[in-house]
């Protein structure tokens, strides 16, 4: 895999600017593939038809992309450079959809993609409830499989400091790549396995892109205005050839300004989430 | 010397115990193999959740496509109840096992579940056609 591309696109039912933005958004997914030699797209919040154009117009640019079967949850979206035999669906949920992806010459990849609720439509108890499901999916996913060279991304609606993110139980990921190569450490007598999780040296101002890839301003007490909601998350396994920065928080593609000129996401010209790229090993394309 | 009044029931130790949701999901999942011809089967996984709370999961198993799709799930106090349906239209709590049996027969009679499992099954005859 070169690199991989997840954006959730804020084209959800509630979307009343979906029509008007689509066209700039498939420019933008085109950009980025043919400058960063994207092979694999995962989108949230998308439709088929827009997948479907996007795919299109990325073929344009001499990067043909398959679209590949569809999430049963309805809520993520594959379409790759690789067709769609070298692709195994191993296991899915509502929320989320893990495959198994072999190309010759390279060890297999399992790929898990989610979408979490919203914050806005479920409690933090509830949160942590999906979180612990989705890390239970991985596991089977992992087992039925055979391997732990497991990437997980997506929009999680969660930051990385969030229980749901951090707890062993759930997706047990850490923000130091030398612990995370401990591989599992012991709670209750139970084993759990580590994630590394690269999110963490993209939060704040003074990391290299912009301090989240969502922002929301709230009136109450406690505001972070800037989350980190959409996330990567890799198994010690991958670890060795991972690059120093294997992840980047999109914020232009060609002449498109993925921010407004305050520096937020900008939502009505394109999505209220910034893209993720990243990359799976150092053999791949450069992300930076 | 005065002897003691007997407080126990006569039937102690007889009561059969609370079934848990994972007992009574099993139950249903035992069914489907025979509703599908064997195309689509249900299993349920059972793991540790939340603190002290147990979780269930209702998974669609396709055999001849080595898929598993995790419909739903339950987490439950250690002995049983109070517990909570997770599906994907939100969370539905359930105090004991009658109220548990109205919530499955909802999902499991949902146009979302019969659409899911014909699509399975149709995936898993064209598997066996290709084959």
């Amino acid at each position: 895999v070169s690199a991989v591309l997840f954006w959730n696109l804020d084209l959800g039912e509630a979307s009343t600017s979906a029509a008007s933005r689509a066209r700039s958004l498939g420019d933008v997914v085109a950009s980025v593939v043919a400058s960063d030699h994207v092979d694999v797209l995962v989108f949230a919040e998308a439709t088929a038809d827009v997948v479907a154009g996007i795919a299109t117009q990325a073929t344009r640019g001499r990067r043909t992309l398959h679209l590949h079967q569809e999430h049963y949850g309805g809520k993520l979206w594959f379409a790759s450079t690789h067709p769609s035999s070298a692709w195994t669906t191993i296991e899915e949920s509502p929320r989320a959809s893990a495959r198994e992806l072999r190309t010759e010459g390279a060890p297999p990849l399992l790929l898990v993609a989610a979408h979490l609720p919203s914050k806005l439509h479920s409690s933090a108890e509830s949160q942590h409830e999906d979180a612990l499901a989705l890390a239970q999916l991985v596991r089977s996913a992992e087992r039925a499989c055979g391997h732990r060279r497991t990437v997980l991304f997506g929009d999680l609606n969660m930051d990385p400091f969030e229980p749901g993110i951090v707890g062993a139980r759930s997706l047990h990921g850490v923000m130091d790549r030398s612990l995370a190569r401990e591989e599992h450490r012991t709670v209750g007598n139970e084993r759990y396995d580590y994630f590394y999780n690269p999110m963490w040296s993209l939060l704040g101002d003074r990391s290299s892109g912009p301090p989240g890839t969502y922002f929301v301003r709230r009136s109450e007490a406690v505001a972070y205005f800037w989350h980190s909601f959409d996330q990567v998350l890799f198994r010690p396994d991958l670890l060795d050839d991972l690059p120093l920065d294997p992840v980047r928080i999109v914020t232009r593609a060609g002449e498109h300004a993925l921010l407004t000129p305050r520096g937020r996401p900008n939502a009505t010209g394109y999505s209220d989430h910034l893209p993720l790229l990243f990359c799976t090993t150092t053999h791949s394309g450069d992300t930076q | 010397m005065t002897t003691a009044t007997n407080l126990w029931p006569q039937d102690i130790g007889e009561t059969p115990p609370d079934r848990t949701p994972a007992v009574v999901l099993r139950e249903q999942a035992d069914l489907l193999g025979g509703l599908t011809d064997g195309a689509v089967l249900a299993d349920v996984e059972e793991s540790a959740g939340d603190g002290d709370r147990l979780r269930a999961t209702f998974l669609l198993v396709v055999p001849a496509l080595r898929y598993r799709y995790a419909h739903f799930s339950v987490s439950y106090a250690p002995q049983g109840y109070p517990a909570a349906v997770h599906w994907t239209g939100g969370d539905y709590p359930v105090g004991d096992e009658p109220g548990l049996m109205l919530v499955l027969s909802n999902i499991l009679r949902s146009e979302p579940t019969r659409r899911l499992v014909a699509t399975l099954k149709q995936r898993a005859l064209d598997a066996g056609k290709a084959a």
